[in-house]
């Protein structure tokens, strides 16, 4: 019986939720006030590469380059040891359906018998006054999303 | 004016004390309810879970007034490092204003003065390490491109050569 009474005031045991909500408390306070609400992100430019093309891999190695010619429309050279290898003019009726057609110019190059066999090393974007940052952003979103790390951007001359 | 004993009578006031003790002694029962605690714990342990999966322990950076910055799905983790913010006419150096921006861009001596500031007293706090040429720059996404390569090609000239462009979303690890 005395055992049945033991084990009873066991199974009835009470937790202190004082200190127990004390936590709970600072930490809810702690994580507010360490919250970051806005996630800022970065994109990074290398300026100067010039080692980027003496890399270690075996596979050919290829330069970009993304020429403005205004808002809607660009060109973009595929550039081997210095030369032109393969062009591409590209014009669409907006700027988004340019980086649309960037992208896809790009996903058919990587599918072709020398994109697979090369890697594009760098690439550099000579930006247009018309051009907005916002718009170059999002064409440096395209080179990243195919693993072009080492991207520039050409100081171009323009009415500010 | 006299002041007549009827306005010195405390029989009024002390009527006054005795309904407000039987007030409060009215109050003091409804006191005596009893808070329920397991459903505040339940919200609050939710809570705690909910923050400690969206804590970030990346540095927080302050985004200037006036600055709209550009979406982006590939962006990294920022990096400490100097910040340079631009909105559509003026110029900022770690929330100091630099200048207009067409003014900067024609003479840019006091940009390059306080860049090369920087870099001074990097160096200093960092003896015997190379400059690893780390500079934040937050721009509004109207502001032209040229302006933002002509920009570029004033602080890769100081050596702040890896420029981390600062977009809104998309943060993944290195």
């Amino acid at each position: 019986m005395s055992e049945l009474r033991r084990k009873h005031r066991e199974i009835n045991a009470e937790l202190n939720l004082t200190t127990f909500i004390d936590l709970l408390s600072t930490i809810v306070c702690f994580l507010l006030i360490s919250a970051v609400w806005v996630q800022v992100g970065a994109l990074e430019i290398k300026q100067s590469h010039g080692t980027a093309g003496a890399s270690s891999n075996k596979k050919e190695s290829y330069e970009l380059e993304l020429k403005y010619v205004n808002k809607k429309s660009a060109n973009l050279e595929i550039k081997k040891n210095g030369r032109r290898f393969r062009r591409y003019r590209l014009k669409e009726e907006n700027p988004e359906a340019l980086v649309q057609k960037i992208n896809t110019t790009l996903d058919g190059w990587m599918k072709s018998k020398h994109g697979k066999k090369g890697k594009i090393e760098a690439a550099m974007i000579t930006p247009k006054q018309e051009v907005t940052y916002g718009e170059m952003v999002l064409a440096l979103d395209t080179l990243r999303q195919y693993k072009i790390i080492n991207i520039g951007v050409v100081p171009t001359k323009g009415d500010i | 004016m006299a002041i007549g004993s009827s306005s010195l009578n405390t029989g009024n006031f002390e009527h006054v004390l005795l309904n407000r003790n039987q007030r409060g002694k009215r109050r003091g029962k409804v006191l005596q309810a009893t808070l329920m605690l397991t459903s505040m714990v339940d919200m609050f342990s939710m809570l705690v879970c909910f923050m400690l999966q969206t804590f970030s322990s990346t540095p927080e950076v302050l985004i200037t007034n006036g600055v709209t910055l550009p979406d982006s799905i590939t962006g990294k983790t920022v990096k400490e490092a100097p910040v340079l913010s631009l909105n559509k006419d003026e110029l900022f150096l770690d929330q100091k204003l630099i200048g207009k921006t067409k003014i900067v861009l024609k003479q840019p001596e006091p940009l390059v003065k306080k860049l090369i500031e920087l870099r001074k007293s990097w160096a200093k706090a960092h003896p015997g390490e190379a400059f690893g040429g780390d500079i934040n720059v937050q721009a509004d996404k109207e502001v032209s491109s040229v302006v933002i390569s002509q920009l570029m090609g004033i602080v890769s000239g100081q050596h702040y050569s890896a420029i981390q462009l600062a977009v809104l979303g998309g943060v993944t690890a290195d």
